[in-house]
C-alpha cells in the first residue's frame, strides 16, 4: 500500500504543470459534487427534523390555542395556558424557529376565524411575546424580515404598532414600503391613508389593489382625501384615487374627475371615464365627445361609447348609431352596439337594414343581439 | 501534446481549431453556466422571500383585477381534452375565459366537448385582427356554470393559426397561452399576471413559469396531488434537464431581462402588443420563440420602455416523451425551430440599438445554444481524425474530458441542491438519489445523443429543407391499474419540453 502511495506521489511531482492544473480541477470537482450531495441530504434531514418539530408543536399547541380560543377562560387560567405553550416551544437550539412555528400555527387560526376568537388569539399573539418579536425584526432585521413583521402585525390587527409602521410607508425598499402602507390602512383605517396625500414613489397596480381591498372593508363615510389625491403628481394616486371614488361612492369631488377626462397619461384617462361612468356623472357628456374627437387611443374610445351607453340619452343613441355605421374599428363598432343594447335600445340594432351596413358591422350587430354570448 | 513544425500546414490550422474548440470555448461556456446559475440562485432567493408573506386572496376577490384569455388549442386531443378543459376552468383567478380552439380536429374533441359541456352554436363576430384560416363556428355553453368557456371550430391551421384565432376572440387584456395537455397549478395565473400587476416602471409585455415534467405523477381532477421522479432514466435525463434550463437558465436570463423565449407550454402576454407586432407567425416550427422576440424587437423599435418577466415558481406540468424516437423528433424540431428565428432575426446579433437582447442573449443563443452542439460534434470528428492519424497528445484530452464530466455532474448536483433549497419538489429521498444517479450517466448517455439530435436538426434545416412539424400522434393520459384513484402519467406522447410545441396541424402538412 505505501509502495502504492509513493508510486502515485513521484507519478503526479512528474507531471506538466498544465496536467496537475486539470488534474486538480478534476478531483475538485468531483469532490464538490460528492460534498454537494452530502450537504442535499443533509439539507433534507434538517427540512425533516424542522417538519417533525413542526408536527410536535403543533400537536401539543393546537389544543390549548382551542380551548384558549373556544372556551370561557379567566385571568389566571390564561397565564397557564401560556406557560404551558412557553414549556412547549422552550429549547436551547431551537428557540427561535419554534417560535416562528407557533407564529405561524396562530397566523393561521387567525385567519381563518372570527369574532371572539380573533381577540383571544390576539392577546395570546402579544403574551407569549410574538409581537415583540416581530417589532424586533422590524427594527433590525433585513428587508424581507421587516416586511414579514410588517405584515404579521398587521394581520394579528396590533393596533398598538401602527406609528411604529407608519415610518415605514416611503421606505426605499419597495417591498417594506408597500407592506407598511397596506398595513397602515389596515390597521388605521382612513385617517392612516394621509401618507398618499405626498407619496412620491409610484404604487404598483397590485398594491392599489391590496388598499382598495383593504379600503372596501370600512364602514361607508367621507373621505375628504380624495381631492387631494386625484389633484397628485403622482399617476398611481390619482388612478388609486379615482378607484375609492368608484367603489366608495365619494360623489363630493365629482368635479375633479372632467378635469382628468383631459388628463396626459392614458390610465388616468381610462379611469376616469370608468369612474364617471360607474358614478353616473352625465354632466361630463360633453367632454366625453370632446375627449372622443381629441384622442387616438382604441381604449379610450371604447371607454367612452361605454360610457355613454350608460350615462346617455336620445342624442347619445344617435351618436352610437353613427358610429355603428361609419367606424371602421371592430372594436368601436363592437362598443357601440353593445351600448346601445344596455341602453335598452335593442330597436335600433334590429332596424339595421343591411344595405347600411358593412358585413364587420351586420355580424357585429348579430353578436350583440344574441343573448346567448 | 503536438510539437508544431514551421510549416503551416492544414494539420496544423486544424490542430489550432481543435486547441481552441476543446479548451477555449469549453471553459468559456462553462464559466457562462456558472454566472447564470449564481444569478438564478440570487434572484430564486428574492422571488421566495419577497412571495413567503403574499396574500394572493386581495387579488382574488378584487373587481379590479385585469382580465385574462386562457388560450388552448387543441388537435385531436379526444383523449384527454374534457379533463384538461375542466382543469382549466376552475383556476384560481376572479376574472377570466377559457377559449379552446378545435384546430380542424380529426377525432371526436369537438363532439366530446359539445356533449360535455352543453354547447351550442352562437352568432360571434369573429374580429380578424390576425389573419387566420377560417373560423367554422363559435360555441358556448347553454349551462351558466361554464359562461366563462368559448370553444372556436375552425379549419386545420396549425398552433400558430390556432393561437391567432384564440386571440381574435378573446376579450381580456392579456392572454394566458398554453399547451391544452399541460396541467397547470391553481394559482398559475395569480402568479403570472403578478410581475404585470408588480411593475411600475416599464411595460410588463410578457411573463413566462417554470415547466416541469409530469411523468410518474400522480394526478387527480386535473390536478397533479404527488410529485414523483419519472421511472425511465430517459425521462430522468429530462428532468435534470428541465431543472437546469427552467430553474437555473431562465431564471437567470429573467433576472437579466434577456429572455428570448417564453415557453409555449405556460406565457402570458399583452394582448394589444401581441396584435401590433403580427401575432403568431404561422411560417415558424418555434413559434414561442419566434413570438418572444419579435415582440421585443418590435418594442424596442417602437421605443416601448419594456421588460419580459419569469416566474420561477412550477406553475406548469407537463408529459416528456419517453421513448428516444420521438424525443429525437422532438429535438430535431425544436434546433430547426430556434435556427429559423435566430436567422428570421439575424439583424439583432450584436446590435447595440436592441440593447440586452441585441448585445447579450442573441450572440449568447448563437453562440451556445445553436453552435455548441456543432461545435462540439465538429470537435469529437476531429479528435477521432487526430487519434487516427496520432498526431494529438490524447492522455491530456482525456483528461480534460474528465474535467468536463467532472463539472457537468458537479452543475447538475448545485441544481438539485438549489432545487432543495428552494422549491423542494422531490420529497422523497430515493427519488433525489436516482436523480443524482441520473446525474452522473447523464453527459456520457443523454448529452451525445442531444447533441446527435441539434446536429441532424442543423442538416434537416439546411440540407433537406424541412420545414414543418413532423408527425405526431395522441395517445392521452394512461390511467393507472386501479383506476380510481387519480391517475400517473405513463405513456410516452411526443409532446411538449422545456419549448412545448405541440403540432396542430395534420401530418405532412
Amino acid at each position: 500500500m505505501r509502495r502504492f502511495f509513493t508510486e502515485t506521489y513521484y507519478f503526479l511531482v512528474a507531471l506538466e504543470p498544465r496536467y496537475k492544473i486539470v488534474l486538480f480541477l478534476v478531483i475538485t470537482l468531483l469532490l464538490l459534487a460528492a460534498v454537494m450531495v452530502i450537504i442535499v441530504l443533509r439539507e433534507r434531514s434538517r427540512k425533516n427534523s424542522v417538519e417533525n418539530r413542526e408536527r410536535r408543536i403543533s400537536r401539543n399547541v393546537e389544543p390549548i390555542i382551542q380551548e384558549i380560543v373556544f372556551s370561557e377562560y379567566d385571568g389566571g387560567e390564561f397565564k397557564d395556558a401560556i406557560k404551558k405553550i412557553n414549556r412547549i416551544v422552550d429549547s436551547a437550539l431551537y428557540r427561535k424557529s419554534n417560535m416562528a412555528i407557533l407564529n405561524e400555527l396562530i397566523l393561521y387560526y387567525h385567519r381563518n376565524l372570527g369574532g371572539e376568537a380573533f381577540n383571544r388569539l390576539e392577546m395570546l399573539y402579544r403574551e407569549i411575546g410574538l409581537k415583540q418579536i416581530a417589532l424586533d425584526n422590524l427594527r433590525t432585521g433585513e428587508w424581507h424580515i421587516k416586511a414579514k413583521a410588517i405584515n404579521d402585525l398587521s394581520t394579528m390587527r396590533m393596533g398598538e404598532s401602527l406609528f411604529d409602521i407608519l415610518q415605514y410607508t416611503d421606505h426605499d425598499n419597495q417591498n417594506v414600503r408597500y407592506e407598511a402602507q397596506y398595513a397602515a390602512v389596515k390597521l388605521g383605517g382612513k385617517k392612516a391613508m394621509s401618507f398618499l396625500d405626498d407619496l412620491d414613489t409610484p404604487m404598483s397596480e397590485w398594491q392599489q389593489i391590496r388598499l382598495l381591498d383593504q379600503s372596501l372593508k370600512f364602514e361607508y363615510e367621507l373621505i375628504d382625501r380624495v381631492g387631494t389625491w386625484l389633484r397628485s403628481n403622482n399617476n398611481s394616486v390619482v388612478v388609486f384615487g379615482l378607484m375609492i371614488m368608484r367603489h366608495l361612492n365619494q360623489y363630493h369631488e365629482k368635479g375633479e374627475i372632467r378635469k382628468l377626462l383631459y388628463h396626459k397619461d392614458e390610465k388616468v384617462q381610462e379611469k376616469a371615464i370608468e369612474t364617471a361612468r360607474e358614478l353616473a356623472y352625465a354632466e361630463c357628456l360633453e367632454n366625453l365627445y370632446e375627449v372622443y374627437e381629441l384622442t387616438k387611443k382604441i381604449r379610450i374610445k371604447k371607454q367612452i361609447l361605454r360610457a355613454m351607453g350608460d350615462l346617455g340619452g336620445s342624442k347619445e343613441v344617435g351618436f352610437l348609431r353613427e358610429t355603428i355605421a361609419r367606424e371602421k374599428e371592430y372594436d368601436l363598432v363592437f362598443e357601440a352596439a353593445q351600448s346601445l343594447k344596455r341602453m335598452g335600445r335593442r330597436d335600433v340594432l334590429v332596424s339595421y337594414k343591411e344595405q347600411e351596413l358593412s358585413e364587420k358591422g351586420e355580424s357585429i350587430v348579430k353578436h350583440i343581439l344574441d343573448d346567448r354570448i | 501534446m503536438i510539437e508544431f513544425d514551421n510549416q503551416n500546414s492544414v494539420v496544423d490550422v486544424l490542430i489550432y481549431i481543435f486547441y481552441f474548440i476543446t479548451y477555449g470555448y469549453t471553459v468559456f461556456v462553462m464559466i457562462s453556466y456558472l454566472v447564470l446559475g449564481l444569478l438564478s440562485v440570487v434572484q430564486a432567493r428574492k422571488y421566495l422571500r419577497r412571495n413567503s408573506y403574499t396574500d394572493y386572496l386581495n387579488i382574488l376577490q378584487s373587481p379590479e383585477a385585469p382580465t385574462v384569455s386562457i388560450l388552448a388549442p387543441a388537435y385531436n386531443e379526444e383523449a384527454s381534452i374534457i379533463e384538461n378543459i375542466r382543469s382549466l376552468l376552475s383556476i384560481r383567478y376572479p376574472n377570466f375565459e377559457v377559449i379552446v380552439v378545435n384546430d380542424g380536429s380529426r377525432d371526436r374533441s369537438l363532439i366530446k366537448l359539445i356533449e360535455e359541456y352543453q354547447l351550442e352554436p352562437v352568432d360571434f363576430a369573429v374580429n380578424y385582427a390576425l389573419a387566420t384560416k377560417n373560423v367554422k363556428a363559435v360555441y358556448k355553453s347553454k349551462n351558466p356554470t361554464y359562461n366563462n368557456l368559448v370553444v372556436v371550430d375552425k379549419e386545420n391551421g396549425g398552433k400558430s393559426d390556432a393561437l391567432n384565432a384564440a386571440i381574435n376572440v378573446s376579450t381580456g387584456d392579456y392572454t394566458l397561452n398554453i399547451d391544452v395537455d399541460c396541467i397547470l397549478e391553481e394559482d398559475c395565473l395569480l402568479k403570472l399576471m403578478k410581475p404585470f400587476l408588480e411593475e411600475t416602471e416599464k411595460n410588463m409585455i410578457a411573463t413566462g413559469g417554470v415547466v416541469r415534467i409530469a411523468n410518474n405523477c400522480k394526478i387527480e381532477k386535473g390536478r397533479i396531488t404527488e410529485i414523483n421522479v419519472p421511472n425511465k432514466l430517459l425521462s430522468q435525463f429530462q428532468t435534470l434537464e428541465y431543472l437546469r434550463s427552467f430553474l437555473l437558465g431562465r431564471v437567470a436570463w429573467g433576472s437579466l431581462d434577456g429572455l428570448l423565449l417564453i415557453s409555449g407550454a405556460l406565457g402570458v402576454f399583452q394582448k394589444e402588443l401581441v396584435i401590433a407586432c403580427g401575432g403568431y407567425d404561422d411560417d415558424t416550427i418555434g413559434e414561442d420563440m419566434e413570438l418572444t422576440v419579435r415582440m421585443r424587437r418590435y418594442a424596442r423599435e417602437k421605443d416601448i420602455d419594456y421588460v419580459v418577466g419569469f416566474v420561477p415558481d412550477p406553475l406548469c406540468w407537463t408529459e416528456v416523451p419517453e421513448s428516444w424516437a420521438v424525443l429525437r423528433r422532438q429535438r430535431n424540431r425544436w434546433t430547426r425551430g430556434a435556427l429559423e428565428t435566430l436567422l428570421a432575426h439575424k439583424r439583432l446579433f450584436l446590435n447595440p440599438y436592441y440593447g440586452k437582447i441585441g448585445m447579450i442573449s442573441y450572440p449568447y443563443w448563437l453562440l451556445f445554444e445553436w453552435l455548441a452542439p456543432l461545435i462540439e460534434a465538429f470537435g469529437i470528428l476531429l479528435l477521432v481524425l487526430f487519434s487516427l492519424l496520432g498526431v494529438i497528445n490524447i492522455s491530456f484530452l482525456y483528461l480534460f474530458i474528465a474535467l468536463i464530466y467532472g463539472y457537468t455532474v458537479s452543475f447538475t448536483i448545485a441544481t438539485l441542491y438549489i432545487e432543495e433549497i428552494t422549491f423542494f419538489q422531490y420529497k422523497k429521498r430515493r427519488q433525489l438519489l436516482r436523480l443524482v444517479l441520473a446525474g452522473l450517466l447523464e453527459p456520457l448517455i443523454f448529452h451525445p445523443f442531444l447533441v446527435y439530435c441539434s446536429v441532424t436538426g442543423n442538416w434537416d434545416y439546411f440540407f433537406e429543407g424541412k420545414k414543418a412539424w413532423g408527425s405526431m400522434k395522441r395517445v392521452g393520459f394512461k390511467k393507472p391499474g386501479n383506476g380510481n384513484k387519480g391517475r400517473k402519467i405513463t405513456s410516452s406522447k411526443a409532446t411538449s419540453g422545456p419549448k412545448n410545441q405541440v403540432r396542430t396541424s395534420p401530418a405532412g402538412a
